[in-house]
């Protein structure tokens, strides 16, 4: 069996069903940000979170387990944010974290790995995902907001619509962007769903068989393969419970990079991020939990 | 935007017509994708009866979006310029794709690709009662041993006296003692596809049985598979085609571990049933 092959009908099926599957999601935070556009006022979010930006970086990788969200939908809502004061740094700690630190995950992270220490495991998903993503977010504290955001996401919710803004008018506007936001990110998990079942339905998942020997070997193949893959972190867990002839870490590496990285994501976060932001990004995403999971592989030893 | 929203919107309302949804999602996420649907109409409806208001003479921008000079760098705010027409090419792709799909399933390459899973221990913990009707009824464990093999006893059999299981039942009793103990007292139904079993078929007469579990939805939906021997030699088939088979069950000690068989007394070829996955 070739490494790769290209299956039309297959390809179809897999790419619709990602479709399928997050347009609903998509539409919900994008609902939630004509919401925003619209009611929440300016400057709000830095009033609730921590005047010191480190804890207020602490405090947004929570915020999952409060305002629960998939990896689909938490694009346009941060968009929104951002464009409402949330700061950068707590803005990425927030998208990171949520698709992890979320009650529908950590119950289906239990149930996926009944049998093989659930709890251990999805206790070290939230412990692991929370800390990177904070750590993150700490390091994006340096990022000037000019450097990692697109030209127009600030002002996107920062003017003021002083013509009076009535009921009417406020559910005006947030239909329109709700409506513009939800063209654009469809648009980008159009992409990055195809571009997911290229990989999905292509590649031949037993070649990495031979790379769980070690956890070297183990913990980075299975990373890349959560990044092409790009399931949603509601089903990721039973996929990764599947390799077992994987080191647990490695199957933690696949469920905290996964719901943070994937082809999916690429896309979605450049309707937000620039591009070189976003390759960073996954650059240090990548390089801090195979380090910790490798580190990890020690212990278990 | 209208356009585009009616594009997504007709996306998703064409994909709730015929077995397209069964395809592609579990039944838990599927009334999502007709709700959906029905907002984004609302959703023009909305933007048809309440247009975005004229500017007003005081300054340059309206109340729906800035069109002052500071905004015209701002790339998201699309009016139909060259990224708007993007939004509206991209909806080629599920329009293709919703004419090549398959509505039958993956094909073979694809699930040899995903790897056949015939080891419960790489499955999802949680054992639960497959919904779909034409499958075999199937039992939820609370916890191991005597609940689940009394529940047996009640499950109404089959004509011929089998008790009608699905493959992860199968599977699920590798790791039950007790379950296997009773499983093997008896004969059982199972539907499932034919693919070749090319490991643990020493006399070459044994072919895999297989379903593709699904979590969320297609993407994620990986084959499980439980051997059949047939005595008699393979019957005549295709790769991929479904079989309903009925036989003993047995756990035999192959490879340092049990492996779930069916020792079939028949196999007869059928048609694809309503629900092609097992949940």
């Amino acid at each position: 069996m070739s490494l790769f092959a290209f299956y039309p009908r297959d390809f179809a099926l897999s790419f619709l069903s990602i479709l399928a599957e997050g347009l609903p999601f998509v539409l919900l935070g994008t609902l939630l940000s004509g919401v925003i556009d619209a009611w929440l006022p300016p400057k709000v979010m830095e009033r609730w979170l921590p005047r010191n930006r480190n804890a207020a970086v602490a405090v947004s990788g929570l915020l999952g387990l409060v305002f629960p969200m998939c990896e689909c939908g938490i694009v346009p809502v941060i968009r929104r944010l951002l464009g409402k004061g949330l700061p950068l740094s707590c803005a990425v700690t927030y998208m990171l974290s949520a698709p992890i630190l979320n009650p529908l995950v950590i119950i289906s992270t239990l149930a996926a790995f009944r049998g093989q220490d659930p709890w251990t495991v999805t206790l070290l998903r939230l412990v692991l995902g929370y800390l990177v993503a904070v750590a993150v977010g700490w390091v994006v504290l340096k990022v000037p907001v000019e450097a990692a955001l697109k030209s127009g996401i600030l002002k996107e919710g920062g003017h003021e619509h002083g013509h009076g803004g009535g009921w009417r008018d406020k559910c005006r506007q947030a239909l329109r962007t709700a409506s513009r936001d939800f063209l654009d990110v469809a648009f980008y998990l159009a992409l990055g769903a195809a571009v997911a079942s290229l990989f999905n339905t292509g590649v031949d998942q037993s070649r990495i068989e031979p790379l769980a020997s070690h956890v070297f070997t183990a913990v980075p193949a299975m990373m890349i393969l959560s990044g092409l893959l790009s399931l949603c972190s509601s089903s990721d867990a039973f996929v990764a419970a599947s390799f077992f002839t994987f080191p647990v870490t490695a199957k933690l590496a696949f469920l905290v990079f996964g719901p943070m990285v994937d082809l999916k994501l690429l896309f979605l976060y450049s309707s937000v991020f620039r591009k070189r932001f976003v390759a960073l990004m996954v650059l240090g995403i990548f390089v801090v939990v195979a380090l910790l999971c490798i580190r990890l592989g020690g212990f278990y030893a | 935007m209208v356009l585009g929203l009616a594009g997504w919107g007709g996306v998703l309302a064409y994909l709730c017509t015929g077995d397209r949804l069964s395809a592609v999602l579990h039944p838990s996420f599927r009334p999502l994708v007709p709700v959906a649907a029905g907002v984004l109409f609302l959703m023009i409806l909305g933007l048809l009866l309440f247009p975005e208001r004229q500017a007003c003479g005081c300054c340059c921008h309206d109340h729906g979006h800035d069109h002052g000079d500071d905004h015209h760098d701002d790339q998201e705010h699309h009016h139909g310029g060259a990224l708007g027409l993007w939004r509206l090419i991209v909806l080629v792709l599920p329009v293709w794709g919703m004419f090549l799909m398959r509505p039958e399933g993956y094909g073979l390459e694809t699930m040899l690709r995903r790897g056949i899973m015939d080891d419960p221990s790489a499955m999802d913990g949680t054992y639960r009662v497959p919904n779909p009707p034409q499958d075999p009824a199937a039992m939820q464990q609370e916890n191991l041993g005597g609940d689940v093999v009394d529940f047996l006893d009640q499950i109404p059999k089959t004509p011929d006296g089998a008790w009608p299981m699905a493959v992860t039942d199968l599977l699920y009793a590798m790791d039950d003692e007790a379950l296997r103990a009773k499983l093997e007292t008896g004969r059982v139904e199972v539907v499932g596809q034919r693919v070749a079993a090319d490991r643990n078929n020493p006399r070459g007469n044994r072919l895999m049985l297989v379903r593709m579990m699904m979590v969320c939805c297609a993407a994620d939906a990986r084959p499980v598979g439980i051997l059949v021997e047939i005595p008699q030699g393979l019957p005549p088939g295709k790769e991929m085609g479904w079989l309903r088979v009925n036989g003993k069950v047995a756990f035999p000690l192959e490879g340092g571990k049990h492996v779930a068989m069916v020792i079939a007394d028949s196999v007869e070829p059928m048609e694809p049933p309503k629900e092609q996955y097992v949940y």
